[in-house]
């Protein structure tokens, strides 16, 4: 069995008195790994704490065997598309990743080339000298998809990649995804929605909000097992104060009545 | 730029010994060996010569500095500052028409060029070096390359002094150089020698000093620019115009230090600067500059360590 390229143990993030994550014990494998979660799940805050952005308020997390807040020789082997839309809007597509390539500490002209040759992987060859302020949603969405692989990293964290491409994009980006975990490459990437991490064959993890995410497979579980429509589950208990005690516990709910 | 020979990596190994990815541990993933040096490629951490890694530093605080000048440049902030500068410029044309060179001299620069005109342009360019990018989110993609915290810092806060050194140290330029000017036609209350020269160096000094202040706070704070103001025109206001030692606690006591030739005629027969206590102008740029190196290397230290927290 490979060495994880993440690891997390009782990994834990708060936001004053906002939990982002608690208690995170995971290990992900070299692969193609999905986050799935609903909104305020904590895939972002996880990702922004592998990517060295945020620091853990409690327990430890190594990426490829380093301690990722602020940590330069991490970032080398590290490619990250955020979920946020924003990119320098007066420069071209690639002009943004030149830029960010020569920050790297590549000469102008090996970045003018890689920035080109991922600019052409994510199809947006056509556009990229054109500036970044005229590009459409999905346009925006494959230039930070072409920052994050322009220096061929080992480990890529997508953050929600495929929102906002249409279908066509989508299928591209995905067998772009399979074609980087073909070459070696092992990518984390999140989404709300099940059969877009399957499709691209990897592993998955499911995850309720803040809480520690369950392992699955791609292919092993089909669409169907996502509720057509949002349910909601009522609760009546016996003793309600104490049901609110246990859940003020920072502990996950389960562990607190278990005891 | 390549990396130096010495420098430049042929193998992956040195950077991640016990990395899965390598080729010796897992035979799927590709390797990169020697041929990936033809890239340009070198690790900040494959070499640790100390001049090397000075180089480094310097390159991409440079490349910072440029792009944020070439933003800031085509921004609503510099336009509001030249706005600003060009209104001072034609105040003193209009107020030195028909007076001696120095009755409309001091006033401008002891009164509006240094306690209003300086904080305002420096606090208008300086509050970009980190809030902007935090605004437009764009921070991310700085923090997550191997590049040194400080030298985006530095690199930005560069871009944001020059500039306001330029346009305060051209247009103390201006109004110092017209002062000169007419010490021909003047026959009382001349402008001393020196003067535009010196002035150009005490506005220019003073923008670069409220740019400082203003990235360090933007570094700090989600709003500087009102953190800002309050120093600069409450805090700075009020200190540095009580009587006494308590106005050393202030810049304006400084850069006022710094301007005015104590010794010198013209300023001699204005009997308020006199009651200043001013101190000489060696000193007071000795200082200047010490309150410009801990301002810095407060901002440095923020900025390497702080969490910055960009909401999606």
């Amino acid at each position: 069995m490979s060495a994880p390229v993440i690891e997390a143990s009782s990994l834990g993030r708060w936001y004053g008195e906002v939990i982002g994550l608690s208690d995170l014990e995971v290990s992900f494998e070299p692969g193609i790994t999905g986050l799935l979660g609903p909104n305020g799940a904590g895939k972002s805050t996880f990702m922004r704490l592998v990517v060295g952005e945020l620091k853990p308020s409690r327990g430890s997390l190594r990426v490829l065997g380093h301690v990722p807040f602020a940590n330069r020789e991490l970032y080398p082997r590290l490619g990250f598309a955020p979920q946020q839309d924003a990119l320098y809007d007066e420069m071209s597509g690639l002009g943004f990743v030149r830029h960010l390539l020569r920050l790297s500490g590549y000469s102008r002209s090996e970045a003018t080339r890689l920035a080109t040759r991922a600019m052409e992987r994510v199809d947006l060859a056509d556009a990229m000298h054109r500036p970044c302020k005229g590009y459409s949603k999905g346009m925006r969405q494959r230039t930070r998809l072409a920052q994050a692989i322009a220096h061929d990293p080992d480990l890529l964290v997508l953050d929600e990649p495929l929102t906002g491409l249409d279908p066509v994009a989508r299928r591209q980006a995905i067998d772009l995804f399979r074609e980087l975990a073909d070459e070696g490459k092992s990518l984390v990437l999140s989404s709300h929605v099940l059969h877009e991490v399957e499709s691209g064959h990897g592993q998955h993890r499911s995850a309720a909000p803040g809480t520690a995410p369950g392992p699955g497979h791609g292919g092993g579980h089909p669409p169907r097992t996502l509720a057509p429509s949002p349910r909601t589950a009522g609760v009546q208990p016996d003793q309600p104060r104490q049901l609110a005690v246990a859940c003020s516990n920072p502990k996950p709910c389960g562990a607190s009545f278990r005891r | 730029m390549m990396a130096p020979s010495s420098c430049a990596p042929t193998t992956w190994t040195p950077c991640s010994p016990t990395f899965p990815g390598s080729s010796n541990a897992q035979p799927g993933i590709r390797s990169l060996q020697s041929s990936d040096a033809d890239l340009g490629w070198y690790s900040t951490s494959s070499c640790n010569d100390p001049a090397y890694l000075i180089m480094l530093f310097l390159r991409q605080t440079l490349l910072l500095a440029a792009h944020h000048s070439k933003q800031l440049l085509r921004s609503r902030r510099m336009l509001l500052c030249l706005v600003l500068v060009i209104l001072v410029g034609l105040l003193y044309t209009l107020a030195a028409r028909h007076s001696a060179p120095m009755r409309a001299f001091t006033p401008i620069s002891i009164v509006l060029v240094l306690p209003v005109l300086a904080p305002l342009v420096g606090l208008i360019l300086g509050t970009s070096v980190m809030a902007e990018e935090v605004e437009s989110k764009t921070l991310t993609y700085l923090f997550t390359r191997p590049l040194h915290r400080g030298s985006l810092f530095l690199g930005r806060w560069f871009a944001c002094a020059w500039i306001a050194g330029l346009l305060l140290g051209g247009l103390a330029a201006y109004i110092g150089f017209e002062a000169e000017s007419m010490n021909a036609v003047a026959t009382k209350n001349p402008a001393p020698p020196g003067l535009a020269l010196r002035f150009m160096a005490v506005a220019a000094t003073g923008a670069i000093l409220f740019t400082a202040i203003a990235a360090t706070l933007s570094a700090l704070l989600r709003r500087p620019i009102i953190y800002g103001l309050g120093y600069a025109f409450v805090l700075e206001g009020l200190i540095g115009n009580l009587p006494g030692s308590t106005q050393r606690f202030s810049l304006q006591f400084y850069l006022r230090s710094a301007l005015i030739d104590t010794d010198g005629e013209a300023f001699q027969r204005m009997r308020f600067l006199q009651e200043l206590g001013l101190i000489e102008a060696g000193p007071a740029f000795l200082r200047l500059g010490m309150a410009l190196a801990v301002l810095l290397g407060i901002g440095l230290l923020v900025v390497r360590r702080k969490q910055y927290l960009l909401s999606s």
